[in-house]
């Protein structure tokens, strides 16, 4: 994409610079620099050439032998009363970022930017359906020859443009407006499945991004030492070209289906803030206050496919036309913070979190036999909202010069809208000791303990053990269900020698779903990171890391397929071969070494390396409950999102002369990835109307790429 | 040095500082806090010891660290809040700082210049003032020059600088996001010092289209994205802190399907893969797993 904001901030940049010469600042000095070079990239072949996640979000040019350009532009200019800066690289490029920003010292100051993201998933997908890029694909399905299939790029372009101006003359006064657009472009997938029954199969299909989001916030406040007051009003709205997706469905004779997309919407914001500082006892009172509404409105489709022609049980039977979207939000906030002796500093605090859901409720009432009904019966739109209030304190205590203990205490109590939890109570406690003692070393040690305990709505769920309904007895959500944690975390910061600092971090957490029968039941981390440096940045440095990470979940569940049996939806009953108990323990380990150099070995030179080692391992092992043997014996899986990378990075600049600088760099890269649900990928599988076509996202994502650049920079 | 030179009443200015400390009174010099014009600014009211301290024992007795009561920011036994509260003489009516007596960074010791550095000259262009680089980059291949933020935050914050590495990651690396896009480090009222009043409401800023209303919503997703994504970086697709299903089925059971396990004999080699699992697991059919506007069934169960 190329941007359309260079001719116009050029424009800018010289109307910039004429209003602030207006007054004559004949001391702004202006200098700054333009780099222009070349930079190549090669990927290796076959399976190690596939570029997606090389180019994920860098625009690289790959695949063979192909380079692009390199620019980059950095001028600033600097008067006793005004000053500017522009900064911009990869012009021209789908990574592209401009900065100008500017101003009048103590009167005001503006910013203008462009930044654009480019984020790639996968080159070279594939999909039976015609019309990739509109919103309707058409195909004869099933296809299973693959050799007839169309090709595409998954991929998003995200170009933000925007801009922001504070007037600070009427000082403490201030008045400041931010704009900015955001515009989405590309492809991404969405799947869905075919038919009405899991076994149906799914289709996985391109639809394409056209979306703008467009904000404005303006804002004013009073801003002192002792005080501070400012009221904002936010307006954003996002609209999207392609609200629905039509699809060419096997299961139902090739109709065209429907997929509902992201719905234009209008989101307002009032935010008022202060604080009132330099009170009694060393006091500071901060508070906040905002509300925030969010509306749509869309038309409800009155018909879906339920066959293989159209017919009567097509109907939904929505017992209205329109959706009208309406959330409200009101959040507050109010927090004192103290300091009445030297020794002592506290924090009270207060928050209110409000949704506030004022979306009607739809109900849809299809043809009795119609597979639109949910469970035979009309289906009912859930209205969710919550509302939260978190209250705490926490107290710090330096009892020496070297040593300062600070306790918290935390409650949060939400309220929701949900049919299984309605309610929890969070109670959390912490104890943090810091620790100098020793010149050459700080210490921090945390320990932190959590509650949680819920109110569940589903105790009496379901008439007896036979009734479906009687499972949602025992299944606690993790997200809302009691809950017991516990955190420890230590850190270590110290200084053994001259030039010389030694880094250290772990963290040991756990969270054990106590009352949990179906569902996850525990959780684990252990995280340890070690840092080690040596030198001095100014001249020359060596640092160093290495990081592992060790992450569990347990979970428990109910596998019924014998949905008759007198006992099938209750967990404690004795399993047999088609209702049993499962468990599953999911674990992932993740390591990363680094070591980078910079360095000055003689005058004019510098030089940056980086070596960084990668690597990831997923496994999940199940366990099914004795007594019971399952036709289908449950496996274990030894690689879950297994990934391994090293990027080797070298950058060499040689000072030329004092205007120009000469720049050379190399870079390797090699990613593997291995995960069992990937690999071995097909684009198909099964046969006739329940067919799944697949298109190759995120199938192949390996490569190894080598990238060499040159670039020189001319200073003025 | 100073031996025979008489000094005047006020306190010894850069030109004095100069004698020894020739560097940070040149990059002073080059900074807006050098900068004579501006109203208020340290060289306008006298320079160094605006920030430092009557410096006037301290040259008397030639120098020396922490010598005649002289302040320097790299001092550790000076209290972090007596360093901020230097910069904060000036800078507290700064709407940015409005909050600082509420953020992390001040409760937990952190003071101006463990990010910031007046006499430090970036190395490359930054996108905030002066942030402090301690350490070489140690990044992959990016294509950005500048001086990017996360490398001040994360010398620090060592957890997040792992979590910026994993396969699946916010462009921060690459430098089209900065943590200041999330969060305010000099201070808020939110968790995390987060710059919106809600983790919702941060995300939906910048992924508008998960804003909603839904006609469908997903409870977890309503209540808190940090429910199933993790926003750091993971080593999962798409930010999530567990893979699917299995992430699906801590929350899901039901007959059939999802209270099914899916395990290493249903993948590619089966004779039938099995949809549940391979790809996107649960994904593959239950797409509109944000929320949708589907009607009826198909919308109920995110399938539309």
């Amino acid at each position: 994409m190329k941007s359309k904001l260079i001719p116009l901030l050029i424009a800018n940049l010289f109307a910039a610079a004429g209003v602030l010469a207006a007054d004559g600042d004949e001391d702004m000095k202006v200098s700054g620099s333009v780099t222009v070079g070349v930079q190549g990239a090669s990927l290796g072949t076959g399976s190690e050439s596939n570029p997606e996640k090389l180019k994920e979000y860098r625009d690289i040019e790959g695949g063979g032998i192909s380079g692009r350009a390199l620019s980059g532009v950095d001028i600033k200019g600097r008067g006793s009363e005004e000053y500017f800066s522009l900064y911009g690289e990869n012009l021209g490029r789908d990574d592209q970022y401009i900065d100008l920003k500017g101003g009048r010292y103590s009167e005001f100051k503006f910013q203008i930017y462009e930044n654009d993201i480019v984020h790639n998933w996968t080159f070279g997908a594939r999909t039976p359906y015609t019309g990739v890029g509109s919103t309707t694909l058409r195909a004869t399905l099933p296809n299973l020859n693959t050799d007839t299939w169309n090709s595409f790029d998954y991929g998003m372009k995200k170009q933000n443009i925007g801009g922001n101006f504070e007037v600070s003359k009427a000082s403490p006064w201030y008045f400041r407006v931010d704009a900015n657009e955001v515009t989405d472009s590309g492809l991404k997938w969405i799947a869905g499945s075919n038919g009405t029954s899991p076994g149906n199969g799914f289709n996985e299909k391109p639809f394409p991004i056209d979306q703008k989001t467009k904000n404005l916030t303006v804002e004013g406040g009073y801003v002192t030492k002792e005080a501070q007051l400012s009221l904002a009003f936010m307006h954003s709205n996002f609209a999207n070209n392609n609200d629905l997706l039509r699809w060419s469905n096997a299961f139902f004779g090739n109709q065209l289906d429907t997929s509902t997309l992201a719905s234009d919407n209008e989101y307002t914001k009032i935010s008022v803030n202060g604080n009132l500082k330099q009170l009694p006892i060393g006091s500071t009172l901060a508070g906040r206050v905002t509300q925030s509404k969010t509306t749509n409105s869309i038309p409800i489709l009155g018909s879906m496919p339920t066959g293989a022609t159209p017919g009567p049980n097509d109907a939904t039977n929505p017992d209205r036309p329109t959706f009208g979207g309406d959330v409200v939000h009101k959040t507050a906030s109010l927090a004192l913070h103290s300091n009445p002796v030297r020794e002592i500093d506290s924090r009270i605090y207060w928050n209110r979190f409000e949704k506030d859901n004022r979306s009607p409720q739809v109900t849809f009432t299809p043809v009795a036999g119609s597979n639109l009904r949910c469970g035979g019966l009309p289906c009912t739109t859930e209205i969710l909202g919550y509302k939260k209030d978190n209250l705490g304190a926490d107290v710090g205590y330096r009892f020496d010069p070297s040593n300062r203990v600070v306790a918290g205490l935390d409650y949060v109590d939400l309220e929701r809208d949900r049919v299984d939890f309605d309610e929890t109570k969070d109670k959390r406690a912490s104890l943090e000791w810091r620790n100098t003692s020793l010149d050459y070393l700080s210490s921090r040690f945390k320990y932190q303990v959590m509650q949680r305990r819920s109110h569940f709505l589903e105790g009496n769920a379901g008439a007896n053990a036979a009734d479906p309904l009687f499972l949602n007895r025992f299944v606690a959500r993790f997200d809302a269900s009691n809950v017991d944690q516990s955190l420890i975390k230590l850190s270590l910061d110290a200084t053994p020698a001259e030039l010389w600092d030694v880094g250290f971090e772990g963290i040991f957490k756990q969270n054990k779903y106590k009352d949990t029968v179906l569902g996850r039941t525990k959780d684990d981390r252990q995280e340890f990171y070690l840092s080690a440096g040596y030198g001095d940045i100014k001249q020359s440095r060596v640092f160093a890391f290495a990081d592992i990470e060790f992450v569990k979940y347990d979970s428990y569940h109910r596998n019924i397929s014998t949905l008759t049996a007198a006992d099938a939806y209750d967990p404690y009953a004795t399993p047999n071969n088609t209702n049993y108990n499962w468990a599953a323990t999911n674990k992932d380990r993740s390591f990363a070494l680094g070591v980078g150099a910079d360095w000055v070995p003689m005058e004019r030179w510098k030089l940056n390396a980086s070596l960084i080692s990668q690597k990831t391992h997923g496994t999940v092992d199940f366990a099914v409950q004795p007594g019971a043997n399952p036709t289908t014996p449950a496996v274990n899986i030894g690689n879950y999102d297994n990934a391994k990378k090293v990027s080797l990075n070298f950058k060499g600049t040689y000072a030329y002369t004092k205007q120009i600088d000469l720049i050379g760099g190399y870079a390797f890269e090699k990613f593997r990835f291995d995960d069992f649900s990937y690999a071995g990928y097909q684009y198909t599988i099964g046969t006739g109307t329940s067919a799944s076509h697949l298109s190759g996202l995120n199938a192949n994502p390996n490569y190894t790429a080598n990238i060499g650049y040159v670039a020189a920079t001319v200073k003025f | 040095m100073f031996a025979g030179r008489a000094l005047a009443a006020e306190p010894p200015g850069p030109e004095i500082c100069a004698g020894c400390h020739q560097a940070h009174v040149q990059s002073f010099t080059a900074s807006v806090h050098g900068n004579k014009a501006q109203p208020g600014s340290p060289a306008n009211s006298g320079g160094c010891f605006v920030c430092h301290g009557d410096g006037t024992e301290h040259v008397k007795a030639g120098g020396g660290k922490g010598v005649g009561g002289v302040r320097g920011f790299n001092n550790a036994a000076i209290r972090a809040d007596e360093k901020s509260g230097t910069c904060l003489n000036c800078h507290a009516s700064t709407r940015l700082l409005a909050f600082w007596e509420s953020g992390r960074h001040k409760k937990n010791e952190v003071s101006c210049n463990n990010c910031h550095s007046i006499h430090d000259q970036p190395q490359q262009r930054t996108d905030a003032p002066l942030l402090k680089k301690s350490n070489p980059s140690v990044t992959p291949y990016v294509t950005t020059n500048r001086q990017l933020q996360y490398e001040t935050c994360t010398a620090c914050h060592k957890q997040i600088r792992s979590q910026l590495l994993k396969t699946s990651h916010h462009p921060i690396l690459e430098g089209k996001l900065v943590c200041t896009n999330c969060h305010n480090p000099h201070g808020a009222l939110s968790h995390a010092m987060i710059k919106d009043e809600s983790v919702n409401q941060l995300c939906t800023s910048c992924h508008t289209d998960k804003r909603g209303p839904f006609m469908n919503e997903h409870a977890p997703v309503e209540e808190n994205c940090l429910t199933c994504h993790t926003p750091h970086g993971s080593v999962h697709a798409k930010l999530l802190n567990e893979r699917a299903p299995n992430l699906c089925q801590d929350c899901h059971d039901w007959s059939r399907h999802p209270g099914t396990y899916y395990s290493g004999n249903q993948g590619w080699s089966a004779a039938t893969p099995n949809t549940r699992l391979v790809a996107r697991a649960c994904l593959n059919c239950h797409t509109s797993i944000h929320g949708n506007n589907a009607p009826a069934m198909r919308g109920k169960f995110f399938l539309r």
